[in-house]
């Protein structure tokens, strides 16, 4: 395994939550341990491909400037990290794809299903709890968008036992492809690695 | 083919429209897979024929507050599905009708490496003349982007095309006109006292059906009906169709002092149209913005003699006095003044009602239409 796509709403210097720096994390470890490591994000501002610290990163934006909702958005910029994807899959080999909240999993899971390579996506926190289970349509809609694309993930991380409970409970994702790690803890690179070779 | 209505699912002509392409493309020998949404007691895959198999796409797991977050839950479902779909089967061209399936057609194109051949049927700032809202320009925005990400743009008329060259600056080699076709409606025998249900028998009809939005021009025709009543002729205008300006229509024939001389029915079955359009005496299509007419070819197709607006693709579909009426648009005593001379003359009525026929029977027909089609997708793929 050579060669990693990462595909993050959020890459340094972009920085809104956590998210952010758990990309980072990911990207440098991964480069650390031999990867040709890319990285897809969304900066509306700063649309370019460069090679930062040997990663390469693409920012996208929509291509809809309108912003409507955020549900609208993340149809738009599915659009463009597929394109962007199969750009980055066609000029080499892609062995594995790691795709970071609910925002960039139906682009992973197309690109996934598209050309047979391991899909590992990471959550947080499910929608369940940013909306305190709120039920409002918008908050049912992206969870929905968790509960049936993580179905389709092959492995699963998250940091805490209250997502893992809400993924295996509520949206009813088989228990056995979650792992609750640290998420910027250098044991949680080497599982993951070693759960991808089993 | 991606279209988010297809029958039974009927809310404009769009999904008429996508029916009779998609089967007679499949007559042609051209391989169908139809995205649609679900509908209620309808197959997920339904296998119209050898050739053509509609998919319906369950789209309540997304649910929406507003308009467009359902288009985007929609979007979402399409893709979802027609990710799993590709991997069973080869496709060679994306055919989207209109704005709402755009991403999905998009996301489709760059997965699978196939183009998109785009029928763009009426665009937003036609609709609403001019770009007034957030919303609008969202849509108006996602019209744009497909046109660029388009192989091949399919528009309905010469007035579409020169809109959507200008509107969004596209190639004009890009475009192609292909109107929209009609196919004959099965006989049906009306009586008396079905006539009866809609009019009295001393009673001529003046028939509009159509979406009531203002687009639509309804409120010249009513403005019209008047001065039809001033010349002797005792008229009932049959309006047909539902929509957000129905009120403020009511509201006008309440004002004219004509309310119990126009009857609003709601929609109807297509049975019961069909029947309509038989005991009718004109159909009027006042359309202040129109990118082809197809209502005017249901008129004409019936052999009712049509009287409509010099505007859009209806411009395009009449020849004045030969196959039907042409009026100003926005002009309510000349839209009387042509429907008095066809009312008042039986032999005028009768010779358009033919020559009406005839050219919604020959220039109009599907077959010719699918086969155009082809030619696009040829193009598109060469």
């Amino acid at each position: 395994m050579r060669s990693v796509l990462i595909i993050s709403e959020e890459y340094p210097p972009k920085e809104i939550g956590k998210t952010s720096s758990i990309t980072k994390f990911f990207s440098s470890e991964l480069l650390k341990r031999g990867f040709l490591v890319s990285v897809l994000t969304h900066d509306e501002f700063n649309v370019r491909t460069s090679v930062e610290k040997s990663i390469r990163v693409t920012r996208i934006r929509s291509p809809v400037r309108t912003f409507y909702s955020i549900f609208a958005l993340e149809t738009y910029l599915t659009t463009q990290y597929v394109r962007e994807g199969v750009n980055i899959i066609a000029g080499e080999k892609v062995d594995l794809i790691i795709s970071f909240e609910w925002i960039s999993f139906l682009s992973a899971y197309m690109l996934s299903s598209k050309f047979s390579i391991p899909w590992v996506a990471i959550i947080q926190t499910s929608e369940r709890e940013r909306s305190n289970n709120s039920f409002s349509l918008l908050s049912i809609s992206i969870a929905n968008i968790e509960r049936n694309l993580l179905k389709k993930a092959d492995i699963i991380l998250t940091n805490n036992l209250r997502t893992y409970k809400t993924l295996t409970n509520e949206y009813s994702i088989d228990s056995r492809k979650i792992a609750v790690v640290d998420l910027e803890a250098e044991y949680c690179i080497s599982f993951l690695l070693s759960m991808i070779t089993k | 083919m991606l279209v988010w209505e297809y029958p039974p699912r009927k809310v404009g002509g769009l999904a008429t429209h996508a029916y009779n392409l998609s089967f007679q493309l499949s007559q042609i020998g051209a391989e169908v897979d139809v995205i649609t949404t679900s509908f209620p007691g309808e197959p997920t895959v339904e296998k119209k024929n050898d050739k053509l198999i509609i998919h319906r796409v369950e789209t309540y797991n997304y649910p929406a507050y507003d308009f467009i977050n359902w288009v985007m839950g929609m979007n979402n479902s399409i893709l979802e599905y027609t990710t799993d779909l590709v991997q069973k089967r080869n496709f060679d061209i994306i055919h989207a009708h209109d704005w709402m399936v755009i991403p999905s057609a998009v996301g489709l194109k760059y997965m699978i490496g196939r183009p998109i051949v785009y029928s763009v049927h009426s665009t937003e700032y036609g609709r609403r003349n001019g770009i007034h809202g957030t919303m609008q320009r969202l849509i108006h925005e996602t019209e744009g982007w497909g046109t660029y990400e388009s192989e091949k743009i399919v528009v309905c008329s010469k007035y579409m095309k020169e809109h959507v060259v200008w509107l969004f600056n596209v190639p004009e080699d890009k475009l192609h006109i292909i109107p929209n076709g009609i196919t004959e409606p099965p006989s049906v025998e009306v009586d008396t006292n079905f006539r009866r249900k809609y009019a009295q028998d001393s009673e001529k009809i003046i028939l509009f059906v159509g979406r009531i939005v203002d687009e639509k021009g309804l409120n010249v025709l009513i403005g019209a009906l008047p001065y039809v009543h001033k010349s002797g002729i005792n008229a009932k205008l049959v309006v047909v169709g539902d929509g957000y300006a129905i009120n403020r229509m009511k509201e006008i024939a309440w004002e004219l002092g004509i309310y119990d001389k126009v009857y609003f029915t709601g929609y109807l079955s297509d049975d019961e149209l069909n029947k309509v359009f038989k005991i009718s005496d004109a159909l009027a299509v006042p359309s202040l913005y129109e990118p082809f007419g197809i209502v005017a070819l249901e008129g004409m197709i019936n052999r009712l003699p049509v009287v409509v607006s010099d505007t859009g693709g209806l411009s395009e579909i009449i020849e004045d006095g030969t196959n039907g009426l042409k009026v100003p648009p926005n002009n309510s005593e000349e839209l009387a003044r042509r429907l008095i001379a066809l009312l008042s003359d039986e032999s005028l009525r009768k010779r358009i009602s033919e020559l009406g026929y005839k050219t919604a029977k020959e220039r109009y027909n599907w077959g010719e239409i699918a086969y155009k089609t082809l030619e696009v997708y040829k193009k598109a793929t060469s």
